[in-house]
Parts: C-alpha cells; structure tokens; sequence
C-alpha cells in the first residue's frame, strides 16, 4: 500500500483525545459528587463542570416538590436566577419530562412556542378563549432555542430534573445529550443521598433536642411537683376553711332562725307565767289584808302553819319571778347574739355582745371560771353585729376550755384612738410558742379533730380581718392567753 | 432527483426545524389538496412521520389515497426538500408516538393549550423519493 | 367570486404560497409558488409557478387540470387555500413578475424579522417564476392551523 493511501490517523487521535477528555471529566464529576453530602456542592459541581468543560452555558436543576411541582434547587449561568421557581409537572418541557419521566431534546423551542401562540392568539380573537388555559411563565432563558431535559430517577422515582438551555440556534446533539445523561445518572444518586443524610441528620438532631427536653423535664419535674402539691395543699386549706364558713354561716343562718322560734316560743308562756306570778303575788297579799281584820279569829292570824305558808309562797313566788326573768335574760341574749334582723352594718353596743355571748355560755363558765368584766367607755362600733358576737363566742369559748378546774376571764373594753379595743385573757394552760405562730391558720387547733373547731379562730380572724381590724395573742405555757381585738369604730367603706 | 430512498443524514436538522412544512394529498376521486403543517417528524432513514391531531382533509385523504408529497424549508440552507411518501400506518403508542406527543404537549401546556393540541396518532409514510432544491445564490437575483 | 376580504389578503398581507397537483395515478406534487395575483374577474388567479418546480406540472394539469395554491401569511399563520381548474399557462409578464417581488420583498422582510435570517437570503429563497398558471377558483378554504383549519368558507358550507 502506498503511503499516500494510508488513511491519516490525526483525525482519529483527536477523536480519541476528547473521548479521554470526556472520561476523565466524567469521572472527576462522579467522584467529586460522590465524596459529598453536601447537596449545594453536589449541585455546584455539576453546573459549574457542564458549564467549563461541555461548554452548557445555562442549566438548572430541579427537584420535586409534593406531588405535582418541581422547584428550582440550583441555577448556572442566568441573569436573573431563577433559585426557588416553580414548575408544575406537566408544563413545559420540564414539567412534562417529570410526568413522563424521559428525557427530552427540543429544537427551535421559540419557533414552536410562537407558532402556538399565534394560534392561541387567533383563538382568541375568534371569541374561543373559553378553550384556553393559562399560560404559565416558566423559570428559564426567555429566548431559548434549545433544550434538553433528564429526569433524574432514582429506580422508579423521580428525585428532580435536570435541564440545559441554550438560545443559539444550534440545536443540542445526540453526544451531548449522552454526556448530560451520564451526569444527570450520577447526580440524581448522589443528591438522593445527600437528601437521605440531610433528612436522618435532622431527624437526629429532633431526637436529641426532644432528649434534652425530656430530661430538663425530669430534672424540673420534681421541684414542679412540690410547688403544685404546695399549690393543692394551700387550695385545699382555703377550700376546707370555705367550707367551714358556709357550714358555720348555714350553721348561724339555723341559729338565727331557731333563735327566733326559740325566743317567739318561749316568750309567750314566759309572759303567762310572769303574769301569772304577780296575780299569784297580789292575791296573796288580799290574803293578807283578810287576816289583818279583826273579825278573823286572833287563832287564824297567829296559826304557825299559816304563816310559814305565806312565808314559802312569798319565797318561792320570788325564784320563780327570778326564774322567769333569767329565761327572759337567756331568750334576749340569743336574740341578742342571733342579731337577724342586723344584715348590714349597723352601729352596736359591743358590751351588749359580749354580755349576750357570756349568757348563752353560762354552763361552761358556772361555778368555776369568775368572769372580770373591766368594760371603759365605748362608742357604738359599725360591725355586722352577727359575725362580731361570733368572734366573742370563740373566744371566751377558748378561753373556757383552756382553763381546767377554776380560773378567771377578763374581759377589758377600751378606745384605743379610732379603734374599739377588746381583750379576752384567761387563766388557762397557754399556748405553746411554736403554735402562736400557726394559731390562727385554717385547720391548726390543739383540741384534736374536729373542723368547726379547727376553724374557730382562722374564722375569728377574718372576720376581724373583714372589719379592718386585727388581732394578736400573746400567751406563754402554763400562764393563760390573752387575745386582742382592735376595730375601727367607724371603718372607711 | 436522487433515486436512493434512503434519507441522508443533513436532512434531520431540517426536520422539526421549527419552519412550517408543506403536505399536499389527493382525494380518492382526484381532488389535490395544498396544507401547511408545523411539523414532520424523522424516524428513520426510510420513515417519516407526520401528526394526527385534528380529522382533518389530509388524513381523509391518505385513507383513501396514501401518496402525498412533503416539502421542507430549509432556510437556512436555502433548500427545499421534497419527499414522495406512502402513508403505512397509525401508531397510538411507542417511541415515535411518545417522542411527538411529549414535544407536543411541552410547548402546548406552556402557551395554555394542552386540551387543543392532543396527539391523536402518529401517521408513519414511507419515503418512496426525495429530491434536493437549492434556491440560486443571493447574488445571481434580480 | 373571491370575496373582497380574502382578495384583499392576497394583494397586500399573503407572504408565501405552495401548490399542488396530482397525476394521472392520483400522486400528488408540490409546486412552489413565487408571486400571484388576481385577474379582473375576480375568480381567476394567475398563480407564478418557481423556477425548478415545473416538473410534471403541465402533463398533470392536462391530465386532469387539478389545480390547489394555498397562501399563507407568515407570522398570524393566516392561511387560504384556492381550488380550481387549470385554464391555461402563460410566460411571466411584467404584472406577474411585479407581483412576485412584492410577494418575495414581503416574505424576506417577515422572515428576516422572525427568524433573523440576512434578508438577501430570504429573498433568494423565492426562486423567479417560471411559469404562469391561470385556474379558475371553486372552493376558498381557511387553513389557518387550530381547530378550525378546513372549513370551506366559499361557497359557504350549508349549516
């Protein structure tokens, strides 16, 4: 063979040269792709290497979003970039690579675009826009001739598309299209992996921050369990004392009522038999005056049983005269104390309370406790003369029952500047200095069970508290209490 | 004109080159009739194929005569290709039916016209001749 | 009778034409079209045939005088299409040659616009005429592409 008909090999090595070019550039993108989990920079690999070495000037990549929307996730080589855009599938080239999911190579896309544009225009003006649907602006280069779009498929699913835009007439060629399906190939795997990372990674982090909320929880758990049991211990101490005061306002409601039946009851024979005593007494007396006459037998008059008679009848007409004053005196008293007719804040004789309230507790007092009245010259006080004669009760109830055996009550009354003074010292067993402090909480007593009881004093003290008053104790073991009321004798509304 | 039947490879930019084609057919009882068409399609050296979306006179006419003669503009090669066909067949599916079809649909559904522009079919013609002109340069004119 | 609207568009917008003819086996053939225009009575159109694409014209139309030219305006994609019978054939004249570069002149300058093409390049691709056929219009067609495309609008198709 002559030489001259030896075919030249340049031709042939050049091909080779950028068949080896072309590898060795495929193969760098794969393995800088695959060396990352880092989706921006699997995304900038692969634009910027399209761009240097193939020379795609414009290319974006979008993945899916839901399931009828693509959004653009990286761009290259645009003005206006088109980050963040959106597709639907179906519109468009790229939309309808995603519904289809193959790739598609489109020539002279502003020709075409423009030939149904002026048939939709024509439609249009044709009164046939009804027919029409919108016309959605898609993210890429307005003036596109060119375009190849590849899914990017993970198996069966679809991750995003991959797209390549040019707006020179000359159209993308077969080779190229084979180069972008290689590197659409590897990028798909590499960003499902790097998606897959991102989202474990996330996940991680939620776990790990639910953990430390959990176990901020726990530390804090404790402490939150104290203050609520705090919280329900206090609301329950206020519930039970709220309690205790409906039941003791039901309680003085009844007493008031039955105050008033009692005294309505009694009063009425309590009339007879003081009327009924006096007829007694004078008829006696007529008696009297008939055996003054001297026409009665001198006998009659000097008769030893005659005379201790009258004698026995005038004793006994006088206990039960006194009698029936002391029921009088018990019967006013309770009124006195019930004071129902007073639902509103009157002024009151708080000596009239106190000697009421010594009446009704008589039997607790009699025959062993001497009460010392030192009353000073008290205004009248504007109270809710109930709840006060309730305070009085309390407390020379205590005091009674603090005194075993005999001892004295001292009752001092006194003005004090604006304020009504009022002092209840007993000669009892005293009270201990580490309950002084508890004595007027809701639920302390030193009596043992019993509510009504354990609230006497709690509820002295609001209702003093309600009169804008105070109240103290003072009072050492063995050596009685002494408790002190103030009330402002006139107290501002 | 060149009597091989077997279309040459620069005939492929022409296709789908974005220019209006030209199809004439003939009724079975001899009428011609002279139709613009947006595209013809390539598939291969021996097949071209031209879209049936709308029922129309020229696919009445290819089913009852199958001659028709296409003609390309090629203007930037300042050629004109015309191409003796034969219809030979419908495809409703397959990949020159898909490759059409998406083409179709991407450019319709951008300019808001996916339920006018439908593919019904891909009518396949088989490639009987073609002959090359080539208009005479700018210079030689008037 | 041409109406007057569609007369209008072949004077003044039409920027390409393309005819049609078959033979004797029923074979169509494509004839380029480089200039037309309408004769006095309103119905016969002289339509110039290209340089180069005369082939088979004349021994088709005598065989069966069959003749289709459909005019498009490029860029609306407004489109007529005329059939007819052949009446007779003639040498380009002065008018014929006139309206052929008015024809050519619209079609470079809606070319050049659209597609960016030199507009001597889109001038040399609308050959001379060759010849001059002369048919007698029976059927006007709309071809504008869409649904639409194919309704004979003269004479009026009947409802």
């Amino acid at each position: 063979m002559a030489k001259e008909d030896v075919p030249s090999a340049e031709p042939l090595l050049e091909k080779l040269a950028q068949k080896t070019s072309e590898v060795e550039v495929l193969r760098r993108i794969a393995l800088e792709i695959n060396s990352t989990l880092d989706l921006d920079q699997i995304y900038s690999v692969v634009l910027r290497t399209m761009d240097e070495f193939f020379g795609f000037r414009h290319s974006t990549i979008l993945l899916v979003e839901g399931s009828d929307t693509l959004r653009v996730v990286a761009s290259h080589g645009y003005e206006t970039q088109p980050l963040g855009g959106i597709v639907a599938v179906g519109t468009g080239v790229i939309g309808t690579v995603a519904k289809r999911r193959k790739l598609m190579r489109v020539n002279h896309l502003r020709r075409q675009h423009e030939y149904f544009s002026t048939i939709r225009k024509q439609m249009e003006e044709a009164g046939r826009a009804g027919e029409l649907g919108e016309m959605t602006p898609l993210p890429g280069l307005p003036d596109a001739e060119s375009q190849i779009a590849i899914p990017l498929l993970i198996k069966d699913t679809l991750v995003g598309v991959f797209s390549v835009e040019s707006p020179e007439q000359k159209p993308f060629s077969e080779h190229e299209e084979t180069l972008m399906t290689i590197v659409a190939n590897q990028a798909a795997s590499a960003i499902q992996n790097a998606r897959l990372y991102r989202d474990v990674e996330e996940r991680r982090q939620e776990l790990a921050e639910a953990h430390d909320r959990l176990k901020q929880l726990n530390e804090t758990l404790e402490d939150r369990v104290r203050s609520r049991t705090s919280e329900l211990e206090q609301a329950n101490r206020e519930l039970r004392e709220t309690q205790a005061q409906l039941v003791q306002s039901s309680k003085m409601a009844s007493l008031g009522m039955l105050a008033a039946g009692i005294a309505h009851e009694i009063n009425t024979p309590l009339g007879t038999i003081q009327s009924n005593t006096d007829v007694e007494r004078r008829a006696i007396g007529n008696i009297r005056d008939v055996l003054q006459d001297a026409a009665v037998a001198k006998k009659l008059r000097d008769d030893s049983r005659l005379n201790r008679a009258f004698v026995i009848f005038d004793q006994v007409n006088q206990v039960t005269l006194e009698a029936a004053r002391r029921v009088t005196k018990v019967v006013q008293s309770l009124s006195n104390f019930a004071r129902l007719d007073q639902a509103e804040l009157e002024l009151v004789d708080l000596h009239e309370g106190l000697d009421s309230t010594l009446t009704l507790i008589n039997h607790l007092l009699k025959d062993r406790i001497e009460v010392v009245k030192i009353y000073g010259e008290l205004p009248k006080v504007r109270c809710y003369a109930s709840q006060i004669n309730q305070v009085f009760a309390n407390l020379l109830t205590n005091a009674a029952q603090a005194i075993k055996g005999t001892g004295t009550i001292t009752i001092t009354t006194r003005q004090d500047g604006p304020y009504a003074m009022i002092e209840v010292a007993d000669s009892g067993h005293g009270i201990k200095p580490e309950h002084l402090e508890r004595i007027f909480d809701p639920g302390f007593t030193t009596k043992g069970v019993g509510v009504g009881v354990a609230l006497g004093l709690s509820t002295t003290y609001r209702i003093v508290e309600n009169h804008r008053g105070s109240i103290d104790v003072q009072s050492e073991p063995n050596k009685g209490a002494t408790f002190t009321i103030r009330l402002p004798i006139a107290p501002s509304a | 004109m060149t009597d091989t039947v077997k279309l040459p490879d620069d005939i492929k930019p022409v296709m789908q080159n974005g220019i209006p084609a030209t199809v004439v057919t003939c009724s079975a009882d001899g009428i011609p009739n002279t139709t613009i068409i947006s595209q013809v399609y390539y598939v291969d050296p021996v097949h071209v194929a031209l879209s049936f979306q709308f029922f129309n006179k020229t696919i009445r006419n290819v089913r009852e005569n199958p001659h028709a003669c296409v003609a390309l503009n090629d203007l930037e090669g300042a050629t004109e290709w015309i191409l003796d066909v034969q219809y030979d067949h419908s495809e409703t599916e397959g990949t020159i039916f898909d490759e059409m079809d998406m083409q179709i649909e991407a450019i319709a559904s951008a300019t808001g016209m996916s339920g006018i522009f439908k593919l019904r079919a891909a009518d396949i013609y088989r490639v009987k001749s073609f002959r090359k002109i080539s208009s005479p340069p700018a210079s030689s004119r008037e | 009778m041409i109406p007057g609207k569609i007369l209008a568009f072949l004077e003044d917008e039409g920027t390409i034409g393309v005819s049609g003819t078959r033979d004797a086996n029923l074979i169509p053939d494509i004839h380029y079209v480089s200039g037309w225009s309408v004769e006095p009575d309103q119905r016969t159109i002289r339509c110039s045939i290209a340089e180069g694409h005369t082939t088979h014209l004349l021994s088709s139309l005598e065989d069966n005088r069959r003749f289709s030219l459909t005019v498009e305006k490029i860029g609306s994609h407004e489109t007529y299409q005329f059939k007819g019978e052949f009446v007779r054939d003639t040498q380009p004249s002065d008018a014929d040659l006139a309206a052929h570069k008015r024809v050519r002149d619209r079609f470079a300058k809606v070319v050049s616009r659209l597609f960016g093409f030199p507009e001597d390049l889109c001038r040399a691709y609308i050959p001379r005429p060759g010849l001059v056929i002369c048919f007698t219009v029976r059927e006007i067609f709309l071809q504008t592409p869409g649904p639409g495309a194919g309704r004979r609008l003269y004479p009026p198709e009947e409802k």
